[in-house]
Order: structure tokens, then C-alpha cells, then sequence
């Protein structure tokens, strides 16, 4: 896969999202964050 | 034909040759390093065929490509390696690669960190005190890289540097749990929480905004920072056993830019409880003394005393203006592995509420008032034009003192002023109105 190709119309439009607020940071855990193996332009 | 130096090489089949846009191999012997800078208008192809080469700290994947740019980083031969590259604007022939210098004692330190790990809840805390240039964040980068490798710790990085952006734009210190491997290809780290599915996981810090360029500026602003940070921190290792026994790795600024007593270094030791100070290319002994009377009774014995970190190199200031604005880039439109959408919202110069920090060899008029106390900002285009603002969680009827302590949402960048229409452009990392909250106004602009 090359890195850099933009598709003309990308499936899955993101965005940064806000900060959280130190007390949800505070008790936020980093197993929260899902396994985002999704297909970029990867084969399968 | 005579074999004359260097004939016989320019008649081989171009191995190495490079200054086009192909692929050549290279190999590098076991712990060596090849040293690369890559500009910021080319870009650089790395692809590993075989051995175990790391990029601070972190191993590269065998057959996958990496793209770089506008970057200055080393490819470490963890075992013999051989990999392809291909760079319009590298040649074969001017290839630095050197033998790694301090490969082995980054390694024993890890290994001292990891020791502490597996004998107490109470992890390493470990500050890095080094002079300017001399591979402090390197090492950072690759303490936090070894300890996620082997075991499966989660370390924390502290960056209280504001020139440098980890994690986020410039202007900020950052903490942030490393719960998985870093990107090499980004000299932010990596990526801070999107809204969707990116490559690699992506890091929650948590973000406080100084704003101005250098501490001098506001020394007593970022020591207040320091504190918020700090607390938050400390807030994080009561609730996580696992951050807590891994430690925390800090990353403080080069120690020309604090005060000559040490008093900043004592300061954060005290407000990290930091446990472990390593010095990284201190070669005067007298400050090396001095260093450790001063945060002995805090640290005891476990003071280390590196040298200048193997391949770190003194980067012009226009590299490290570019690295700003690439991560203020980063911040709204990702990377060309996670390409993020940012949004425009258009205001009326009476939907907004700004405020700014006191640059104290600017605002001498009105020293009685504390130096940590925000100042109203007009809403015009000398003000505001391509500035970087910060955007609060404290509401914009809330005093400034308020403002001061309260947590940031994240960054707006004012991409237009009209003082005609009374209107603003602001550009939003997160789709939809722009929050009723104030504003923090940096002294980073960023022009796209
Ligand atoms: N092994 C290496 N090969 C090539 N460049 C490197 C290597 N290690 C570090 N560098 C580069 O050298 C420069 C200085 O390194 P680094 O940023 O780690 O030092 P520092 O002490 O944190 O500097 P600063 O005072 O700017 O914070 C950086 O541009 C970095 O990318
Ligand atoms: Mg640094």
C-alpha cells in the first residue's frame, strides 16, 4: 500500500476530537482505545 | 584497465547510487546507525528486508514501507540489517552510517528502569536533564519505545519542552500514556484520539496550553502549567497501577533555559516525584556536581550521567520552526496514513472571546498584577490573522482566573479576519459549531 494515496471519496471522513477534561483523563484507560485495523487501501 | 579508486565503482550497476526516485539496497552491521536528515520537499522510502533495525527505539516491520519527511532520525542495526530506500534527493555515496556510541548504555538504563519496574508498584520517574541538542528526546523516545517491547508496560511520557510537539501542536506540555508502538514516520510520535479507525493506535494526552514561544517570556505562567500538568499526573498513577509501576518518562527543556541555581530542576523533582534523573551529555563536572547536591536529598544515588545521545545533531532553527508547523498541520488535517477533515465555521467578531498570556518583556506596565493573570485580546486582524488559538473548557463569561486553571478542548486556527464584515473564519479540528468558550491566544500563526 502506498501511504499517501487519497482516495477522491473516502469512506470514513475523522477529525481530531476534543480533549478530554483531566478528571475524565484522570480515569480514562488506554484499553479503551479499540484495535482500528480497518482496510485503508490495505488488501482484505 | 587499471582499477583506479573509484572507477571501477562508478562502472557497477548503480547499487546504491541514488539521486533518482528507484529503490537501493543498503546494509548496515549490527550496531551501527545510518544517521539521516530527509527535507521537507522530498520524501524518503524505507523498506526493511531482512534483521531487526529500529528507529528510536522502535523495531521496524519487516517488508513494510515507511515514508518520512522533513525529519532527522537514525536507522538502528539492532542485528545486521538490509533494507531498500529510495529518495529522489539522497545519493549512495553520502550515506552517513557510523557505529551507534551509546546503543549499549540506552540499553542498560532500560534495563535498570525495568528492574525497578518488576520490583515495585511504584515505577521509575525518570527526568532527563541534558543541554540543547544533546538527544534528550531521542532517549525519551526510545526509554518509552523499550518499555512497551519487551513487556507489556505502559509508560508515560511527560513533555514539558513547549518548543517541541509531541502529541500535540506546539506551545503545549503534554503527558501521555504509551500503551502501543509508536509511528516512526512522525516527528510527533504519533497520532492523538480521532473520531474514527487509524493504522496504529492512537494516544490520549492530556494537553495543557503555555502558548508563548519561550520560558523566559512567562517563566511563572509555565511553572503554573508545570503544576497542572503535574497534578494531573499524579491524579492518573492513583488510578492506573499500570502507568504507576511503569513510570513516567520526562522530557524537560534544555538546561540553558532554566534558572543557573537549579531551582526548576528541584522543581520538577518535587511535582513528579521523579526518582531517577539521567544526565545526557553534561560533560562539565562541576554542574554534574552541583546537580546532584542539589536534587540528592530527593533522588539519592539513582543519578545517571550519559553522553551526548549517538546521531543527535544540532538542527537549525528554521527545522524546528518547520516541525511546529508541521504538527499545527497534523493537528487539523492528520497525516497521509490518517487524513482527518477539519471545519471552517465563519462567526461574527461578537461570538468570540479571547484572551492571552503576559509576555513579560512586553507587558511591563502592569507588573503588580500576577504574571499568571490573562489579558483581554481585541478582536482585530493584527491581533488574530493565522493565529493559533487555544479553546477552553471554561465558558466565556468565566473570569480570567478561571480561564487560567480550567482544561483546554483543543485548538482553533483563525484563518481569516474581516474587519469590515465583523466576521472570523476559525478553523475547527471537530465538525460542528464553534464552542461558547473562551479563547487563549498563542504566538504561533500558521499560514496554509
Ligand atoms: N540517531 C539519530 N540520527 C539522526 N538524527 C538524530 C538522531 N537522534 C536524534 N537526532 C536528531 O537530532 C536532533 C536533536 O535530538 P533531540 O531532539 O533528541 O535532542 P534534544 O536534546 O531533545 O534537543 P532539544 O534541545 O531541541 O529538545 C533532532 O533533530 C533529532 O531528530
Ligand atoms: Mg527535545
Amino acid at each position: 500500500a502506498s501511504g499517501s494515496v487519497t482516495g477522491p471519496t473516502q469512506k470514513n471522513i475523522q477529525s481530531r476530537n476534543w480533549y478530554l477534561q483531566d478528571s475524565q483523563w484522570i480515569s480514562f484507560k488506554d484499553e479503551e482505545i479499540v484495535s482500528t485495523t480497518f482496510s485503508l487501501s490495505t488488501d482484505g | 584497465m587499471e582499477s583506479l579508486p573509484g572507477i571501477n565503482d562508478l562502472n557497477q550497476p548503480s547499487a546504491g547510487a541514488g539521486g533518482d526516485d528507484e529503490f537501493h539496497r543498503l546494509s548496515i552491521k549490527q550496531g551501527s546507525e545510518w544517521n539521516i536528515e530527509v527535507s521537507p520537499e522530498t520524501k524518503l522510502t524505507i523498506k526493511v528486508i531482512s534483521g531487526i533495525a529500529e528507529i528510536f527505539g522502535t523495531e521496524l516491520a519487516i517488508g513494510k514501507e515507511y515514508n518520512f519527511r522533513n525529519y532527522k532520525f537514525g536507522v538502528y542495526a539492532v542485528e545486521d540489517v538490509e533494507l531498500e530506500w529510495r529518495c529522489p534527493e539522497l545519493t549512495g555515496e553520502t550515506l552517513s552510517i557510523s557505529p551507534n556510541s551509546t546503543a549499549k548504555s540506552v540499553y542498560n538504563l532500560h534495563f535498570a528502569l525495568e528492574k525497578m519496574r518488576s520490583s515495585s508498584f511504584d515505577g521509575p520517574r525518570v527526568m532527563i536533564v541534558g543541554e540543547t541538542s544533546s538527544g534528550r528526546t531521542a532517549l525519551s523516545r526510545t526509554l518509552c519505545s523499550y518499555g512497551i517491547k519487551f513487556k507489556s508496560y505502559q509508560p508515560m511520557y511527560v513533555n514539558l519542552d513547549p518548543q517541541q510537539a509531541i502529541f500535540s501542536p506546539p506551545g503545549c506540555l503534554t503527558a501521555t500514556p504509551i500503551s502501543d508502538i509508536l509511528d516512526v514516520q512522525c516527528s510527533t510520535w504519533g497520532q492523538s484520539m480521532t473520531s474514527g479507525a487509524t493504522p496504529l493506535h492512537s494516544k490520549q494526552p492530556v494537553v495543557k496550553n503555555f502558548g508563548l514561544e519561550r520560558l523566559s517570556e512567562n517563566k511563572r505562567l509555565y511553572l503554573d502549567v508545570v503544576e497542572q500538568l503535574a497534578t494531573s499526573v499524579n491524579g492518573r498513577l492513583m488510578n492506573d497501577s499500570l502507568v504507576r509501576r511503569s513510570g513516567l518518562v520526562i522530557d524537560i527543556p534544555a538546561i540553558s533555559d532554566l534558572d543557573e541555581d537549579y531551582n526548576d530542576l528541584e522543581y520538577f523533582t518535587k511535582q513528579f516525584k521523579v526518582n531517577v534523573v539521567v544526565l545526557v551529555g553534561i560533560s562539565d563536572s562541576q554542574k554534574v556536581d552541583a546537580i546532584a547536591k542539589k536534587l540528592g536529598s530527593l533522588v539519592g544515588s539513582r543519578m545517571v550521567n550519559l553522553p551526548r545521545i549517538s546521531g543527535s545533531v544540532k538542527p537549525e532553527d528554521a527545522f524546528k520552526r518547520s516541525l511546529q508547523r508541521g504538527a499545527i498541520r497534523e493537528y487539523f488535517y492528520g497525516t497521509p496514513d490518517t487524513v482527518l477533515s477539519p471545519y471552517a465555521v465563519g462567526v461574527g467578531f461578537e461570538d468570540v472571546t479571547v484572551y492571552r498570556p503576559k509576555n513579560v518583556f512586553e507587558d511591563t506596565q502592569d507588573a503588580q498584577e500576577a504574571a499568571t493573570h490573562l489579558l483581554p485580546v481585541a478582536v482585530n486582524p493584527s491581533n488574530l490573522q493565522h493565529a493559533l488559538v487555544a479553546i477552553s473548557y471554561a465558558d466565556r463569561k468565566a473570569t480570567p482566573e478561571v480561564i487560567q486553571k480550567a482544561p483546554i478542548l483543543g485548538f482553533g486556527l483563525i484563518t481569516e479576519v474581516n474587519d469590515k464584515r465583523n466576521k472570523l473564519r476559525i478553523l475547527l479540528p471537530v465538525p460542528g459549531a464553534l464552542p461558547n468558550k473562551s479563547m487563549i491566544l498563542t504566538s504561533y500563526r500558521y499560514l496554509e
